[in-house]
């Protein structure tokens, strides 16, 4: 559960980012945020080219209160590295910053530097870390949505993928069965506490070749009776299976979905996955073009 | 205010220990050489804290071997929290944006300082340079010790318990990296003794007797090398996805064999013949030779101890294992006894865990883990007997993000209390569910 603390939500912190100011670039360190490492010096000199040309006009990185008082530094950075390693190698005194005179969480430090980070890269790997990370600290699926901007779906889909069992997580991925039905079926075959992973894993490879109608019809049918067997439950979800009604009912749903896609995320990667889905089930006539 | 107090530290230093970082703390140039055992990394941690606090070091570099950093990384944890040592590596880019960056404290292996060394002796410039295993630098023209030289550093210390002050040549090497120029060419080793005075200290347990517990334990964290690391991963995903295929009847016999063979790889490399226990081995041996201790090694598997055996730098090397019979475990473990200098003594546990009596020996390495750690001690308690003289050194190994690592958290957790002939068989109903061996794997 989130805690209640104002302290602890994101905005609060972004809130406390001071105006820009120069700073020297001898007082900032890298300590506990350790923002990344890798690719730092990739194309460095084409940003120093630009930086010499910017001058002051620089977008101002970001920097805490250091909160090790034996650290020689007096800043800790947050983001910017690049900036900062350019600016180092220009030979510049001072950096354009924004500072955080507070100590710093180092989960919020790490989350506002990935927050940064994800304008250049937004890779479903670096949505995951900072989803899973906040996660950890206790943030709520909705303080996430809020604070990130990222669509409650992805949040959704990660808080629930990690509370996947490895094992059925692993067998969702190699059957191409949805986070959402995983879940679901762990879920139902949880019994006293404990999830019944053979059973979740046994019903996962079923569903490897099943379509998703089918496979959610599956998850119903063993919500009424948890000790049937993948064969069963699949014999019982074939029979129950109206494929007109089904094909009604989805169609409805994918058009609302789409269409609500579509206003909030034009151009995004999910709007790129939800055409090549509208394609398929187009393709299938499921849905009418 | 004591050191204790104004550092904060998790638990008191031993006076020999305050003495030494006080040591470390004045000194630009210095070789503290203590017996292994008596906390070098610690005294050194200690020292450069206090140094920080004077705001005097911005930029730090430690060379260990490959095997420990994440060994010194967890010293930090303990003893100095509120710092975040870098390890530097990954790709060479990486490695060289690292040095640049600012960062207070950078951990190195000396394989990939003398890598980087080219790019990084003109331009890179350090407070202090920490030397871990300095007798690595012991010969001077080696490449590894011709690269440390080049580093550039205000100050300069290195650790080591093999101080080889009796052979000129090495301690004139190591010198040549503490303070070039101390000691010139052709002096005898009793100038050498009285030259190096101010920039070196030794103590040996023996010396600081009334400060020591009986028994000092240490855990080493080790990493895997990379060639390890990479047969272990291989190992583990190919058999994980071949368990998940499996009936359930056959899967917890099948993680149990795993988890097994991950220990296995973990002692050692059998595809590229590696073992960074073996290396980490050696260079406890070699500190050891000093006062001729002897050793006992345990491991659980014979196939270990073979390969200890065969790659261990000790000329005197015993087995005691159930393959053998009873004479020759007899003869071996007089031998041992009787030998003159350091010997080394490879135990399984099911031959020699209990019943054995070896005061003898003063070091007690724990090669691999127990699930049981009532068994470590039994094991441990061969050597810790009446009769002993000395403070019993018992070494645990532990390789980092590995299967080890895990079986000690749940072991730390007292959740289950393992049997352990759990790893041997999967007749014998294992107290532990199938998913939650899989998580030891996973």
């Amino acid at each position: 559960m989130a805690k209640k603390d104002p302290k602890k939500t994101l905005q609060y912190w972004v809130s406390k980012k001071g105006p820009r100011q120069e700073i020297k670039i001898e007082d900032i360190g890298i300590d506990m945020f350790q923002v990344r490492t890798d690719n730092v010096e990739r194309d460095l000199d084409e940003l120093k080219q630009k930086m010499e040309t910017a001058g002051t006009n620089l977008e101002a990185i970001c920097v805490a209160k250091m909160e090790n008082e034996d650290s020689p530094y007096k800043y800790d950075l947050i983001y910017g590295q690049r900036r900062l390693q350019a600016a180092t190698d220009l030979e510049w005194e001072t950096i354009g910053a924004e500072v955080i005179d507070e100590y710093v969480p180092e989960a919020i430090g790490k989350a506002l530097s990935d927050m940064e980070n994800s304008h250049v890269k937004t890779s479903d790997a670096d949505k995951r870390r900072l989803v899973t990370r906040l996660k950890e600290q206790g943030f709520s699926q909705n303080q996430i949505v809020k604070d990130l901007g990222i669509s409650r779906n992805t949040v959704r889909l990660i808080f629930w993928e990690e509370d996947l069992k490895p094992r059925v997580n692993e067998a969702r991925k190699d059957s191409g069965v949805s986070v959402d039905i995983a879940r679901k079926l762990q879920d139902r075959l949880t019994i006293d506490g404990e999830v019944m992973v053979d059973q979740v894993v046994e019903f996962i490879k079923k569903m490897e070749n099943l379509n998703d109608v089918r496979r959610k019809e599956m998850v119903e049918v063993i919500s009424e009776d948890a000790n049937l067997s993948a064969d069963e439950a699949d014999e019982i979800a074939l029979e129950n299976t109206n494929v007109d009604e089904y094909k009604i009912t989805l169609s409805k749903k994918l058009s609302e979905g789409v269409q609500k896609m579509t206003e909030d995320t034009e151009n995004s990667p999910e709007m790129q996955i939800v055409e090549i889905v509208q394609d398929r089930l187009e393709s299938e006539n499921i849905i009418e073009n | 205010m004591s050191i204790d107090k104004s550092l904060n530290l998790p638990f008191p230093l031993r006076n020999y220990q305050i003495e030494g970082a006080n040591f470390l703390r004045n000194r630009d140039n210095a070789l503290l050489a203590d017996e292994m055992g008596l906390g070098k990394t610690v005294q050194a941690i200690i020292g450069l804290r206090l140094l920080m606090k004077e705001k005097k070091l911005k930029k730090v570099i430690i060379v260990v071997p490959a095997s420990l950093k994440s060994n010194w990384l967890n010293e930090f944890r303990t003893w100095a929290p509120k710092f975040r040592p870098v390890i530097v590596e990954g790709s060479k880019s990486k490695r060289l944006y690292l040095y640049k960056a600012p960062i207070q404290i950078l951990i190195i292996s000396y394989e990939s300082i003398r890598e980087d060394i080219e790019e990084i002796k003109f331009n890179q410039y350090f407070d202090l340079i920490i030397l871990d295993e300095a007798q690595r630098v012991k010969n001077y023209s080696s490449n590894t010790s011709k690269a440390i030289r080049q580093i550039r550093s205000n100050s300069k210390w290195a650790l080591t318990g093999t101080p080889l002050e009796n052979s000129p040549k090495d301690i004139s090497s190591i010198y040549s990296f503490v303070k070039d120029g101390l000691l010139t060419k052709n002096v005898s080793v009793k100038e050498i003794k009285e030259i190096i005075i101010p920039y070196f200290l030794r103590r040996k347990k023996s010396e600081v007797l009334q400060d020591l517990p009986e028994t000092i334990e240490q855990q080493i964290l080790i990493d895997l090398s990379p060639n390890q690391r990479n047969t272990y991963e291989i190992t583990k995903n190919e058999r994980v996805k071949h368990i998940g295929n499996l009936k359930k009847s056959e899967k917890i016999s099948n993680i149990l064999a795993l988890i097994t063979e991950l220990k296995k790889i973990c002692n050692y490399d059998p595809v590229n013949k590696d073992s960074s226990k073996i290396e980490t081995l050696n260079e406890i041996i070699d500190e050891k030779k000093q006062n001729n201790e002897k050793i006992i090694v345990f491991s659980q598997y014979v196939k270990t101890l073979e390969k200890i055996y065969e790659k261990a730098n000790c000329q005197q090397k015993f087995f005691y294992h159930g393959q053998l019979d009873l004479n020759e475990k007899e003869k071996n473990l007089n031998d041992f006894k009787l030998s003159s200098g350091t010997a080394i003594l490879l135990i399984s546990l099911h031959a020699g865990g209990v019943g054995l009596n070896i005061p003898e020996a003063s070091t007690v390495v724990m090669f691999d883990r127990w699930w049981n750690p009532s068994v470590e001690d039994q094991a441990v308690a061969r050597a810790d007997r009446f009769g002993r003289e000395n403070v019993l050194h018992v070494i645990k190994f532990l390789c980092v993000n590995s299967v080890e690592e895990r079986i000690e958290e749940i072991i730390k957790e007292k959740k289950y209390i393992f049997d352990e002939i759990v790893e041997e068989t999967a007749k014998k109903v294992p107290r532990l569910s199938e998913e939650e061996l899989m998580k030891i794997v996973l």
